[in-house]
């Protein structure tokens, strides 16, 4: 999780480099650009796993691998354009800000490929990847449900936007499914871009719910999500993480995470492309491909009874054929 | 300016030696700056495109500055300017959809109006208060940006484009579009920069000949230097400074040219990379002068736009980094120019 | 004689082209009140300011007890036994007299953080020291509960308390009443008896006839003349400081038209509980000086403000001030300027100019007839300031300088050129010539005698007697915010006035 390339000691960075080269030299290298979004690669979340993917893949596939994190919204048409220019074979974009950004470049560039993360376009040289978080967070609204014993649970969003709103509505069908009585408090923590940073607020909100009676928070709101568990542990009370496996940042008080494996997804689209099997058009993540699951370690084994664990795979495979339709907060509003 | 541009050597050669110790070749640095702002029209039209905007915040704080006022409440200006132009401007959409260009251009100018007053009476509020109330203007212009922060998000919550997942407000009627005749966005049209580059300038250039040779130039200057003495000597200093600050907001305001019509044709939730607190800097390297902020503006959006192509092409810096050399050289120009006020 | 104190020789200095000092020669010896005086702008401060390590001579050099003394700063400088006090005290408001002594005391940068204060020490030492010298100070008060004179004094026992033996003093009676100044000169005195040197900065000649055992003049940055202070007559320093021969001369006086220009009636002005202006009744004839005699701070500046800018002030009065039809408490400053109102303040460099700004830039100052609508006529702004600058021989004679580069003689001159030039009805002045040569003193005082005879009413407050008796047709006398009577010409008596000033009646 925290393996980041800053502090490792240069001498370390350089045989990387050597090594890199080596390996890749006979082929020419197979250029990937990542450009991640304004929250950047240490973000412990959306961003970071998006980079852990890349990064697996320039180990695992001896790709070169080139990463640029966005200063403003302004610059990142120029960044894919850079990357572009530069002949990179893949460029991928993280999160919907880059939408139209690529869909411009990639427009005016055919030859060259593009994958997006959270932004649907629909031309033949970009893959959008898009994850359907509301079921997984159906999944986790049902465990939520189970573990209440209040029977009053909490969603804390970070930034108000309709990918969120899809979140909280899974969520609330889960909980609802589960325990139809159930009460369900929600509460955004802003309107800007601020509101994925902003722990101190996401405690107090947390502390809010808590008070009301909630027992068990279900936060999707990238690294404000630490001010919620630091709230957890004083508590006493439960939380759900979200993106990434987050279980360890706080063991006995993180009942489980959503998982929406970005990592997986630019892997695979990676691995795809350099065994030149690249299409376009938009591939979904659902639990179908596990590329939205919910996370079982060392961490929650406890907290998740087997009965839980039983119920919650019954509900997964009901999602999976179609028995239980999660609604959709896209579909809904248009 | 002679010393400014001394300081700029030396401030720049600091950030080269920093780059050497992360780990660059400092010349490659410097080539990749160089090749940022200037590299290709794309590149020189983008680094224009953030110049624009940083002139006209430049312009907002240093005309506070000669007032003796801080504005650092640009940010909010410009925030509240943009907001009402697009609103302005979907107004139009909504309630008169423009049909012929002619009749859209009219909805475009008036929709820019009605922001750049906005922009204005958010910089009068904190210099009627200054003034009658004797409430502190930093206080007050900072206090007003998280005020039009919430305005603007609040604005774009009702707005809400249907078509993206970004925070953003519905576009304006594209007939309200600047960029079919604009012929500097002809130049670059793979940019945002636009025909906004050129009222900036004229902005500041008639700024620099209102300031150092008209009477409410001259007004505003000694208000700002001796405010005693422009009371005792039939100058109102409580109307001079309401007015810079009037101006101050109006200046800010002129980002929304550069951001709606010009370019995006929307709001878009926190657009600006800081464009209102850049401004002080460019204020400051530039001493307030109008026309050294053309300068100045240009060597700092040079800066953003580098903040990203150094990330891209180099292995050790990123952009915070360009952070730290803008610092550097707000540093250095600074102290090289106070250092011959001292030596006078 | 012996080796003397300090022996200047050779000091040049210069400021761009400005020499501010060249080929000073003089010495100073022990135990005497040393006078340097010359004009405003011949080189005083600087040479000052060189021996006390501030500034650092072009060429030449200082001896101190025969060695050569070259202080690079003025630590160094207090080391060797040299205290300066400023015509500026640099006294911190809120702390105690106690606490500024204590601050100031020598000691490592490593060692302040561990000192222990011994405050009871220190006032036991600082008591003994005020006996010594008969100057005796509430220790534990602050400093803005002290009077001008008590800071001074403070200043004074600082450079004894660390045992300075060469007292440099700035124009150290400025800001001194006449009463003040006498007693002053005595403590200067007894300081010389017991042993110090003192260098006594100053271009009032009354202070050097009274106490100077020797002068040194300087005129240019050239030393004009040093010498025993013995049987030399007022008007012989004073020549050799202007380098002319000089005699104040009565001026010849036009017959005034004696027409009432204002009417004040009733005036009064409370601020925070105090009777600043206590029911004021005056008028103000054209063609007439009226001056105002008093101690600083019995209303002068309350009546200056009511006359130009009651609104804006922040003050509130009662009364009327009726100038033709108007009553100019209920105008703003701008419309009183507009009635052909003209102002000489008393604080130059607060209240009259922007020293920031060029001559021409403050030369616009309250002057609405050389603006058209929103623009400058600057021909004709140009033209007559560079007439002015002429007539008052203003130097350097160059209008684009920033205001704060000329001396403080020639900035005053601008500043009256200014408000004479734009030929007004009413002439309010205060302090025309604090802190400026007796050259032009001189000019001043006949332009304000000219003002007089154009037929304009000039209301002049002044703390300098001899100005007021020499420029007025009138007097009235001030204190405690009264008016305590009004003297014609022929009535002028100095100690009549001085016991008026003094609140007797």
């Amino acid at each position: 999780m925290k393996n980041k390339i800053g502090p490792l000691p240069r001498p370390i960075i350089f045989l990387n480099t050597v090594l890199l080269v080596a390996f890749s030299l006979p082929a020419f290298a197979f250029k990937v650009g990542l450009v991640l979004d304004k929250g950047g690669k240490d973000d412990k979340s959306f961003n970071s796993a998006a980079y852990q993917g890349a990064l697996k893949a320039q180990k695992e596939l001896g790709i070169e691998l080139k990463y640029v994190e966005a200063t403003d919204n302004n610059l990142l048409e120029n960044m894919h354009r850079s990357f572009a220019k530069k002949d990179f074979d893949l460029i991928i974009g993280v999160g919907f800000a880059q939408a139209d950004a690529v869909k411009k470049v990639a427009a005016q560039d055919l030859s060259e490929k593009f994958a997006i993360v959270d932004g649907e376009i629909n031309a033949p040289n970009v893959k959008s990847l898009m994850f359907e978080e509301h079921e997984g967070s159906f999944v986790v609204g049902v465990l939520a449900a189970m573990a209440s014993k209040t029977g009053s649970v909490g969603f804390i969003g970070g930034m108000d936007i309709p990918l969120i709103r899809r979140f909280e509505m899974g969520y609330r069908a889960g909980v609802l499914h589960q325990n139809p009585k159930a009460k369900i408090v929600t509460n955004y923590i802003g309107i800007t871009g601020e509101a994925w940073n902003n722990p101190a607020k996401a405690k107090e909100l947390a502390l809010s719910q808590f008070n009301q009676g909630a027992d068990v928070i279900f936060v999707a709101a990238g690294a404000s999500g630490s001010g919620v568990f630091d709230a957890t542990e004083e508590k006493k009370k439960l939380a759900i993480g979200v993106d990434s496996n987050q279980n360890w940042m706080k063991p006995g008080f993180i009942l489980t995470s959503m998982l929406k494996r970005v990592d997986v997804a630019v892997y695979d689209t990676i691995k795809a492309a350099k065994e030149g099997k690249f299409t376009g058009g938009v591939e979904r993540f659902g639990l179908k491909s596990t590329g939205i699951d919910y996370a079982l370690d060392e961490h929650n084994q406890k907290l998740i009874t087997p009965e839980m664990k039983k119920r919650a795979e019954e509900i997964k495979s009901q999602i999976i054929t179609g028995k239980i339709k999660v609604p959709d907060f896209y579909k809904t509003k248009k | 300016m002679k010393r400014a541009l001394l300081g700029f050597v030396v401030g720049m050669t600091v950030c080269l030696s920093l780059t050497w110790f992360a780990g660059e070749n400092p010349f490659h640095v410097l080539s990749v700056l160089f090749k940022s702002a200037f590299g290709s029209w794309d590149d020189l039209a983008l680094t224009l495109f953030y110049t624009t905007s940083l002139i006209f915040t430049g312009l907002s704080v240093s005309i506070a500055f000669h007032a003796g006022l801080f504005n650092i409440g640009a940010e909010g200006q410009l925030n509240i300017a943009t907001v009402v132009t697009t609103g302005v401007g979907l107004f139009f959409t909504f309630w008169f959809p423009p049909t012929h260009v002619a009749v859209a251009l009219i909805y475009s100018v008036a929709s820019v109006l009605a922001g750049l007053l906005a922009g204005g009476f958010w910089g009068f509020l904190p210099g009627y208060f200054k003034v009658k109330r004797d409430a502190h203007e930093v206080i007050l212009t900072m206090m007003l940006n998280f005020v039009a922060a919430g305005l603007a998000a609040s604005f774009v919550t009702n707005n809400q484009n249907p078509n993206s997942q970004n925070p953003e407000s519905s576009p304006v009627s594209p007939l309200m579009s600047w960029q079919p005749w604009d012929p500097l966005h002809k130049l670059a049209p793979d940019t945002p920069f636009n025909i906004s580059f050129l009222f900036a300038v004229a902005a500041a250039l008639i700024l620099g000949v209102l300031l150092y040779k008209s009477r409410w130039g001259f007004e505003i200057r000694s208000t700002g230097l001796n405010e005693e003495a422009a009371q005792m000597n039939s100058i109102p200093a409580p109307k001079v400074k309401i007015l810079a600050m009037c101006l101050a907001g109006l200046f800010a305001g002129g980002v929304a040219l550069n951001e709606i019509f010009g370019a995006h044709m929307k709001y878009r939730l926190g657009f600006s990379p800081e464009y209102g607190f850049i401004g002080i800097a460019v204020a400051l390297l530039a001493r307030n002068h109008p026309w050294a902020i053309l300068l100045s503006a240009f060597l700092f959006g040079a800066l953003q736009k580098g903040a990203g192509d150094l990330d891209l092409e180099t292995n050790a810096i990123t952009r915070d980094f360009a952070k730290v050399m803008q610092a550097i050289l707000i540093l250095s120009v600074s102290s090289f120019s106070l250092w011959k006020g001292k030596k006078k | 004689m012996d080796t003397p104190l300090l022996e200047f020789s050779n000091i040049s200095k210069a400021y761009g082209q400005v020499h501010a000092n060249q080929n000073i020669n003089f010495q100073i010896h022990k135990g005497q009140i040393h006078a340097l005086i010359g004009e405003n702008g011949a080189g005083k401060s600087t040479l000052m300011k060189i021996l006390f390590g501030l500034e650092h001579a072009d060429s030449g050099e200082i001896r101190l007890r025969g060695e050569r003394l070259d202080a690079k700063s003025p630590i160094e400088a207090k080391k060797k036994g040299l205290g300066m006090v400023q015509q500026h005290f640099q006294l911190a408001p809120a702390l105690t007299a106690l606490d500024h002594v204590i601050l100031e005391q020598p000691h490592s940068f490593l060692g302040s953080f561990f000192e222990k204060l011994n405050r009871d020490e220190w006032r036991q030492k600082l008591e003994n020291l005020s006996e010594q010298f008969a100057m005796p100070l509430p220790w534990d008060q602050t400093v803005d509960q002290l009077s001008v004179g008590l800071q001074q004094r403070l200043e004074i026992l600082k450079l004894l308390a660390f045992d300075a033996d060469i007292l440099i003093l700035d124009e150290p009676t400025a800001v001194l009443t006449p009463q003040e100044v006498d007693a002053f000169l005595e403590r200067l005195r007894s300081l010389r008896d017991s042993g110090k040197t003192i260098i006594l900065i100053t271009h009032k000649l009354r202070e050097v006839i009274a106490v100077a055992d020797w002068v040194t003049v300087l005129r240019q940055g050239k030393v004009a003349g040093t010498f025993a202070y013995e049987g030399q007559s007022p008007h012989s320093l004073a020549s050799l400081m202007v380098g002319k021969a000089f005699s104040p001369q009565e001026f010849e006086r036009k017959h005034s038209s004696n027409e009432i220009l204002v009417r004040v009636q009733n005036l009064s002005c409370t601020s925070h509980g105090v009777r600043k202006l206590d029911r004021v009744n005056f008028e103000i004839r054209s063609g007439q000086i009226l001056g105002v005699a008093g101690v600083h701070g019995n209303g002068q500046t309350e009546l200056i403000k009511a006359l130009i800018m009651p609104k804006e002030s922040g003050l509130h009065f009662e009364g009327s001030i009726k100038y033709g039809e108007d009553d100019l408490l209920h105008l703003a400053n701008k419309d009183i300027r507009k009635l052909e109102v003209g102002l000489i303040p008393e604080d130059r460099l607060q209240q009259a100019v922007i020293p920031a700004l060029s001559a021409k830039e403050n030369y616009l100052l309250g002057r609405h007839d050389f603006f058209k609508g929103r623009w400058i006529r600057r021909h004709r702004r140009d033209k007559e300031l560079e007439e002015s600058m002429e007539e008052f021989d203003v130097r350097p004679r160059n209008a684009d300088l920033p205001f704060a580069s000329f001396s403080g003689g020639n900035q005053q001159k601008i500043v009256v050129a200014r408000e004479v030039n734009r030929e007004p009805n009413l002439l309010v002045v205060a302090e025309p010539t604090r802190g400026v040569d007796i050259g032009a003193i001189e000019a001043i005082h006949a332009s304000l005698i000219a003002t007089r005879d154009a037929g304009v009413g000039v209301l002049l407050v002044s703390s300098e007697l001899e100005e007021l008796l020499r420029l007025s047709d009138r007097i009235i006398v001030m204190s405690k915010g009264q008016i305590k009577a009004t003297l014609l010409r022929e009535e002028f008596d100095v100690e009549r006035i001085g016991c008026l000033m003094g609140g007797e009646a």
